[in-house]
């Protein structure tokens, strides 16, 4: 008996001269797209779980890809000639891309941690090029993530920001799930999520201006675990509140990597912000 | 302040017959070499760690500590608890808090080591848990 998961993995170039780079992606179903924005330092294994729900690939088609300088996409040329630091602007300029490249019609995006402040950034930027946002573990601002510790030739720096952010998840989640959590952060390159963490709690910012987020254009929903100590559930709601029309949950016994740590307990609450906004945007769910 | 419980010295002693068995610390605590102050309400220990095993406790120690976690009784309840509540899951996350938690001393100590330390606290949540119902 065949134990073959669906989903499929490609490569696609986007970009052109030196802005070029190979990127990896995975997809599962048909349908409306919905594309999956990874965390800092991460790549879109983070995603594994919601590609392989037949409930939602059944009539949606699942994308997930890898930033690139993250996972199996590499950098851009001359990329040891530059200090790497991401931009929300950045990641969404290449989210963009890609759903273009893939042609993937208004997508619904949903983003974690620095891809959730991408997700919040495109309900922002480019309402009219998205269906629907879902922006996790996101508020219109972060501080104190950005640290030079992970790139200091006397630290591990795979092994800091493994352990680093294992801590933001819940006690309540399966161990081996936060184990792998860990094992794919052990495995970013050097910089890379400090660089990350540039775009998240340094670049990115909100504030004042969440009353241009236009939700009657693109839905747009947030999401907390409430085990998470640096997006806190009180940062995210404040934000939801913020933006008129915006939808929010905190979501139990959950920290910061909801889709990875707990893909099931996770779900109700993405099934629920895909089906509002599948609602407010007049297209199935 | 009972012995036996955290942070009494008989507490770490049972703490370190704990750490010499686990098998994760085997795989990363071979270059925990450090002095780590405990302190709960104003009661502390110092732990010697050397090659990620437990090699001292007492009240003090001349050379001083290269990290130290302190907190009230209410912090460390919490975080010892079987499940800890949001905001008392980890170390680093209470510290960020800036109330009555924190950690002390080096930031680049504690970024080398990490990984064998929270291996560590997971051994005294642990200890601190069990039997319990």
């Amino acid at each position: 008996m065949s134990n073959t998961e669906a989903v499929r993995g490609g490569y696609v170039h986007l970009g052109a001269g030196d802005d070029e780079a190979r990127v990896y992606y995975e997809e599962c179903g048909e349908g409306p797209a919905l594309l999956c924005l990874h965390t800092a330092g991460a790549d879109s294994r983070q995603w594994r779980h919601l590609l392989a729900d037949e409930e939602i690939t059944s009539h949606r088609r699942v994308v997930a890809f890898d930033l690139p300088w993250h996972g199996r996409s590499l950098p851009p040329g001359r990329w040891w000639e530059r200090e790497y630091r991401l931009t929300t602007g950045e990641y969404a300029r290449r989210t963009l891309q890609l759903a273009e490249a893939l042609e993937l019609t208004r997508p619904t995006v949903v983003g974690c941690s620095v891809g959730g402040a991408t997700v919040l950034d495109l309900a922002w930027h480019h309402a009219a090029e998205i269906g629907g946002a879902i922006a996790v573990e996101a508020a219109a601002k972060i501080v104190g993530r950005f640290s030079d510790l992970s790139i200091r030739p006397d630290v591990n720096g795979a092994e800091f920001v493994a352990s680093w952010t294992y801590g933001l998840m819940a006690p309540q989640s399966p161990e081996a799930l936060r184990r792998e959590v860990w094992w794919i952060y052990a495995q970013g390159g050097p910089g890379v999520y400090r660089g990350d963490t540039w775009a998240w709690s340094e670049d990115w910012d909100l504030r004042g201006h969440e009353g241009e987020v236009d939700t009657a254009r693109c839905p747009l929903w947030i999401l907390c675990g409430e085990y998470d100590y640096v997006c806190t559930p009180e940062a995210a709601l404040a934000t939801a509140e913020a933006i008129p029309g915006a939808e929010a949950a905190v979501m139990a016994d959950l920290g910061h990597f909801p889709m990875s740590e707990d893909y099931g307990r996770f779900r109700p609450y993405l099934l629920k912000a895909l089906d509002d906004i599948a609602a407010r945007s007049g297209r199935p769910s | 302040m009972d012995d036996e419980d955290f942070p009494g010295a008989a507490f770490f002693l049972r703490l370190g017959r704990r750490m010499a068995t686990d098998p994760e610390l085997a795989v990363c605590g071979r270059f925990l070499d450090l002095a780590v102050g405990f302190e709960s309400d104003g009661n502390r220990q110092v732990i010697t760690f050397h090659e990620g095993q437990l090699v001292g406790v007492a009240p003090d120690r001349e050379d001083g500590v290269d990290l130290a976690f302190s907190g009230s009784h209410e912090d460390w309840e919490r975080f010892l608890s079987r499940e800890p509540p949001p905001g008392y899951a980890d170390v680093v996350g209470m510290d960020r808090r800036g109330d009555t938690f924190s950690i002390t001393g080096d930031a680049t100590v504690l970024a080398r080591h990490l990984r064998a330390l929270s291996c560590v606290l997971r051994l005294a949540r642990a200890e601190a848990t069990a039997g319990a119902p």
